[in-house]
């Protein structure tokens, strides 16, 4: 038992989030809020894909590293931590294992991994209104897009652009025109996915929050040093730090069914747990953040609103808490 | 990162497991904190101590089995789910024992260990006072100097199963002078002392389980002192991480519940066949925070088990376990409809579970710790 992580893994963490702390910092992050789809915002993907980031979850054979999803979480946590503008997930943790697993039908895995083509994924699991289109993220620069359980091209789909509250998803919602390529549910790497990224939105939320509240002064004495400030924010911070270990784990436990699709029902509920935990968390770090920011996070000129609209677009992706904690309840026989 | 159990862990399972399946007591005890049920349970821990399994984690000359932090866990969520009864001596065990170990003389370790292991001496914690609840480093109970030893002073409250126990642990005022947490001794006290009256009195479920202590000019020899006069406060502190972290609470604690309550809610069904969707939600949101904590758990061994000490996250392991254990209480009684009124075992569970976020520092100090320890936000 050895519930942690090795040097290669926190070797591999630490270079990401050093590089998206370069090139990938608030300055970019605001440019591509008012352009998510322009140079500014993409221009760290080759980086990424220089370090091996696409590849963490392709064979060598890909040119990938195979490094596994432990690895995979830690470093999309560093995406959430930056709220990083772009479909890493969907790209390096979607795409790239289902198409590991699908035998590649498309011959595309070599240029996800070399950061030479996108993969988006539209979700649209829990909605109120059936007849509402599935959308993705990173709309207008994806070169492929996953549809229920099918990979399109480009040209095999007819996009119309949505606007979602975080002006850098570049929404669309997608509709399928061909039969498309058979790749398998992207579900369960979503949810986990997802999953990371909202422990590091989080994390960032208390630790912004945090560094605002030691700062912010009223009635002569820091506003951090009141018990109603502080207990907000101690139970912020525990309801994230009790998601993590959910999302290592559920990436170790995918790890051991090497990323293999087919028996992927294995490790639902590892996943679900995984996912519920880190979406409540995710929000109620973002409540917190907004509330203990006063009115200074209240305006869309400080940066807080990018994180708090990152954790609304991303806590019912590939699922909301509620959604898993049923799907976990039908499991153990409690819903009809 | 591996989640797997090695051989030795799962044979040590294997082997508790088998030990507990055939000699937990069936039905199940009376309640240990009145007069006859713990009696019952002492003779339940003297069986654990003669099969060296009353404190595995402790050295084999103290009556342990030498076993790992780890195995503790096994054993532990092997112990509740074979709904094994409550450990009576577990404030000794699990609060006094860590104290001993790290501040303890050669002579102490000897003297207290071993019958503490096998339940001959059985030890309350004496910290709280009337006027010194939350804010502890308020103690005015005192001990003054006196030929060969010490003479103690004053009143300890809320002394849990104080009425039973032989021994008390407790924080005394050595430097008359002194404020707040300086000038306090750590002090080992037989309760059949000269000077020593325990009055016993009910808790919220009306079980004996509370005392008051009032000490009149008690006289201790000075090895009644744990880890030097004047020290009293860093020495308690160092049970406290005990107390609020691992020791008190293992996940499988909760574990076992959640299994009850997943039961409970199997068998609650409407005429449809199954439970109110919203009350299933909770059960399932229940048996994720117990997971997320077993998780939690594994992470904070993994770390001590490198060389790490406790540290003040073991503030926020207090806050969950305890709001999880109401949690999962209260899931159980709104499932239980009008019979959540009945004075069975989920009752007594969630009268239980309420004290959880009182004792061992109230919830509204482990938030401030937490705060300012792991957040580093200022001091009030």
């Amino acid at each position: 038992m050895f519930f942690g992580f090795d040097e290669d893994q926190i070797a591999v963490k630490e270079a990401v989030g050093a590089l998206l702390d370069k090139r990938a910092g608030l300055t970019v992050l605001q440019q591509a809020w008012s352009d998510p789809a322009g140079p500014a915002a993409w221009a760290v993907w080759p980086d990424l894909a220089d370090m091996g980031v696409q590849g963490l979850l392709a064979p060598e054979s890909a040119g990938g590293s195979d490094l596994g999803w432990v690895t995979m979480t830690l470093v999309l946590s560093e995406a959430g931590r930056v709220a990083l503008p772009l479909p890493l997930a969907e790209t390096a943790a979607i795409g790239v294992p289902l198409l590991v697993s699908a035998g590649d039908p498309a011959g595309v895995l070599g240029s996800l991994v070399a950061g030479r083509a996108v993969v988006t994924v539209a979700s649209g699991i829990g909605e109120a209104d059936s007849g509402e289109r599935p959308r993705a993220p990173a709309a207008s620069r994806a070169d492929w897009f996953v549809l229920g359980d099918r990979l399109y091209g480009r040209d095999d789909v007819v996009l119309r652009p949505v606007a979602s509250v975080d002006a850098t998803r570049d929404l669309a919602e997608v509709e399928a025109l061909g039969e498309g390529l058979v790749v398998g549910s992207p579900l369960e790497f979503g949810a986990l996915a997802a999953a990371a990224v909202l422990v590091g939105l989080g994390r960032a939320l208390v630790s912004t929050t945090v560094d605002y509240v030691k700062d912010r002064h009223q009635f002569g004495v820091p506003v951090g040093s009141f018990q109603a400030v502080k207990h907000q924010l101690a139970d912020a911070a525990m309801h994230v730090e009790f998601a993590a270990p959910a999302v290592w784990a559920a990436a170790w436990e995918m790890d051991q069914r090497g990323g293999d699709v087919g028996n992927i029902g294995e490790v639902a509920r590892s996943v679900s747990l995984a996912k519920a935990l880190a979406s409540d968390a995710a929000e109620r770090a973002a409540r917190t953040a907004l509330q203990c920011h006063g009115a200074m996070g209240y305006t869309d000129d400080y940066h807080l609103h990018l994180w708090l609209k990152r954790v609304w677009c991303l806590s019912p992706a590939f699922g909301s808490a509620r959604w898993h904690r049923r799907r976990v309840g039908v499991d153990m026989g409690l819903h009809g | 990162m591996d989640l797997t159990w090695s051989r030795a862990d799962e044979d040590f399972r294997a082997g508790a497991r088998s030990w507990l399946e055939a000699n937990v007591p069936r039905p199940a005890l009376p309640s240990g904190d009145t007069s006859e049920g713990f009696a019952r349970h002492l003779e339940w821990e003297r069986h654990l101590f003669e099969n060296r399994w009353s404190v595995v984690s402790w050295p084999e000359e103290y009556g342990g089995r030498g076993a790992s932090l780890w195995q503790w866990l096994i054993f532990e969520e092997e112990y509740y789910r074979a709904g094994a009864p409550q450990r009576v001596t577990q404030n000794g065990i699990f609060l006094l024992a860590p104290t001993v170990f790290e501040f303890g003389t050669p002579e102490q370790q000897q003297r207290i260990l071993p019958r503490m292991a096998a339940a001959e001496d059985l030890w309350c914690q004496g910290w709280s006072e009337p006027g010194a609840g939350s804010d502890l480093a308020g103690i005015t109970s005192r001990a003054e100097p006196v030929d060969g030893g010490w003479a103690l002073t004053g009143q300890k409250i809320w002394t849990t199963r104080g009425a039973f126990c032989t021994h008390l642990f407790g924080l005394f005022r050595t430097d008359p002078d002194s404020t707040r947490h300086r000038g306090l001794t750590y002090f080992l006290v037989p309760l059949d002392a000269p000077g020593v009256t325990v009055r016993g009195f009910g808790r919220l479920d009306g079980d004996e389980g509370f005392a008051e202590v009032f000490f009149d000019g008690v006289v201790v020899a000075e090895e009644a002192v744990l880890g030097g006069v004047g020290q009293g406060w860093s020495v308690a502190m160092a049970t406290t991480g005990s107390e609020r972290g691992l020791t008190l609470r293992s996940p499988g604690r909760f574990s076992a519940v959640v299994t009850r309550l997943v039961d409970l809610a199997r068998r609650s069904a409407d005429p449809g066949g199954h439970p109110d969707p919203l009350l299933a939600d909770q059960v399932v949101r229940g048996w994720m925070e117990a997971e997320a904590y077993r998780l939690f758990t594994l992470q904070a061994v993994t770390a001590l088990a490198g060389g790490a000490r406790p540290g003040a996250e073991s503030s926020l392991n207090k806050i969950w376990w305890s709001e999880l254990d109401i949690h999962l209480h209260e899931t159980a009684l709104a499932l239980r409809g009008d019979a959540a009124e009945l004075d069975d075992a989920w009752m007594r569970g969630f009268e239980f579970s309420l004290s959880g976020p009182i004792y061992a520092g109230t919830n509204e100090i482990q938030r401030n710790i937490a705060a300012e320890r792991l957040l580093g936000l200022p001091r009030s």
